[in-house]
């Protein structure tokens, strides 16, 4: 296999986990991170990636478990259906299986009987596998809460050393936020007006993961607070936070609250590995892997847009034939080198 | 004509092909075997050097060597030949079967006879071969288009080709098989005197 395919596979990897182990370990998992996360973490579309990518890492998947078994009740379990349904995230089966132990071992088994999809009949597949992509060896003894939408893993055990998220701090700012409200949109709505100086309510619907419906009513709903703020200019309404009120909550430091749109990044990253190591796509000559990467290149464009960083990734109709595909790595390292500084 | 291993497409369309023929295997596509014609195969194996924007193919051929009329187009083909536009910055259509295309299109008319053992062949991989027509079979699609076109720049590839007084008889008598109108025969002697070819008047 060409050597600089397989480098760049395995950069993308590794930046992927980098970012997830930081993010998770701002909420409280314990583990390896060399920096400190400082933006807001958006829990339901960590677990969305975390799902897909923590395959390569059994560590960072089954700290991740044990941290819900803590922490989920902080999680929305709608919000993550809609942001799966509408990003077409590929981890049901993984969040199902998560699901199914959940029910077992947490407080709240309705809750994520929600989330767990119908059992479908699928060939059996390794759960974990090796950097290289080679599957995890196996004991004998699985799983059955995996089993059962067919992920192969040996039996789960926790180590129990999963904290709650910090009480102080942007990372875990919308569970806090969750804690102290309720869980529900006006969480993410504070987050967003916090991070801008006054917003359109279809802004918020594409970053905050409600239906445009729950945006508009619960907006209205907060304006009654005189809190929040409406400005009504061309038939249209913009929305943003009283000033001082609840800035030492939302912007401690000062400055908007650092939110990233989270979500359609982070399925970019899901499309870009499941793309990078899709069997048809090993082995290729260099012409028909700068097809692929343009490929890619747009499919990812509209999500990496959508998170703000769509001009990040050049579009490939002013590159010809093979010209693309230093032009794709070049463009996707500095992305993910970005989002790890 | 040139030796295989020099044959190559014109242009960008030689690495058009080999994308082709990539993403012809990675779209799990069987193997197609093109039998080309016209601008293309008259730059590939040498004849004639001009600017061609397309492929053109006049049929199909299938792996015991019968040929297929290439109207429609194998979807699979399609949108392997779009995707390899989008890469080489080429038209939708680089890749078509205009030739014969219609019920009026050379394949359905009836090609030369012997077309198929006359073909040159170059492989693009495991899902791409690309026949090129003879100077024969070049010749005889050239006079046809100059009849029915009054000339044009076919007059001078024929012109270029320069057929012998049996080549230009034999594809006189082809191109009668396709359009047997007294028109077209009116048309064909006019062509003859016109460009050169008076004494074969004849004798077609």
């Amino acid at each position: 296999m060409d050597t600089s395919f397989l480098e760049f596979r395995g950069y993308i990897l590794d930046r992927l986990l980098d970012l997830l182990w930081r993010q998770w370990s701002a909420l409280g998992v314990p583990g390896r991170t060399t920096m400190e996360e400082r933006r807001v973490v958006d829990p339901e579309s960590l677990l969305l990636l975390s799902m897909t990518i923590g395959r390569y890492d059994t560590r960072l998947f089954d700290e991740i478990l044990d941290w819900l078994l803590v922490n989920g009740a902080f999680l929305n379990v709608q919000r993550l259906r809609n942001l799966m349904k509408r990003f077409g995230f590929e981890s049901q089966a993984q969040l199902s299986s998560v699901s199914e132990l959940l029910m077992k071992k947490s407080n709240d088994p309705l809750k994520w009987k929600r989330l767990a999809a119908p059992r479908f009949p699928r060939n059996p597949e390794p759960l974990f596998f090796l950097k290289s992509g080679k599957p995890i060896p196996m004991p004998d003894e699985k799983a059955p809460e995996f089993s059962a939408y067919g992920l192969l893993r040996g039996p789960i055990k926790l180590r129990g050393h999963a904290q709650p998220f910090p009480t102080k701090g942007m990372p875990s700012l919308l569970l806090r936020l969750r804690a102290l409200l309720g869980i529900n949109a006006r969480c993410e709505l504070l987050c967003l007006l916090a991070a801008a100086e006054e917003i359109h309510p279809s802004d918020v619907e594409r970053q905050a993961g409600y239906s445009p419906r729950t945006v508009q009513n619960t907006l209205a709903e907060m304006a009654r607070s005189g809190i929040v703020q409406v400005r009504s200019g061309n038939r249209e309404k913009w929305y943003c936070l009283q000033s001082d009120v609840l800035d030492h909550l939302l912007k401690p430091e000062g400055s908007p609250t650092p939110w990233v749109n989270w979500a359609p990044l982070f399925r970019a990253f899901e499309m870009l590995w499941i793309g990078v190591i899709d069997p048809k796509r090993q082995n290729l000559d260099p012409l028909t892997q700068a097809s692929e990467w343009r490929r890619l290149g747009k499919e990812m464009r509209p999500l990496l847009a959508e998170a703000g960083l769509g001009r990040q990734l050049e579009d490939g109709s002013s590159f010809r034939g093979i010209e693309y595909s230093s032009i794709f790595i070049r463009d996707i390292k500095g992305i993910l080198n970005q989002l790890n500084k | 004509m040139r030796p295989l291993n020099d044959i190559k497409l014109p242009g960008n369309f030689e690495e058009a092909s080999h994308l082709l023929n990539g993403r012809l295997a990675l779209d799990g596509a069987p193997r197609y075997n093109l039998v080309v014609c016209v601008g293309t195969a008259l730059n590939a194996t040498g004849l004639i050097s001009r600017t061609t924007t397309d492929v053109d193919i006049v049929a199909l051929m299938d792996d015991s060597e019968v040929l297929l009329d290439p109207a429609p187009l194998p979807q699979p083909l399609v949108d392997a030949a779009l995707v390899v536009a989008e890469n080489f910055g080429l038209p939708n259509d680089w890749l078509n079967n205009g030739p014969s295309s219609e019920d009026g299109g050379l394949f359905r008319l009836g090609l030369p006879e012997g077309i198929a053992k006359r073909l040159v062949w170059k492989t693009y991989g495991e899902n791409l071969r690309v026949g090129f027509i003879h100077r024969f079979d070049q010749i005889n699609f050239k006079l046809y288009a100059a009849v029915d076109q009054r000339g044009g720049y076919h007059a001078d590839d024929l012109h270029m080709l320069a057929p012998t007084d049996d080549e230009l008889l034999e594809a006189a008598r082809w191109t009668k098989t396709h359009d047997p109108s007294d028109g077209f025969f009116q048309g064909l002697k006019w062509f003859l005197e016109e460009f050169g070819y008076g004494h074969l008047v004849s004798r077609i």
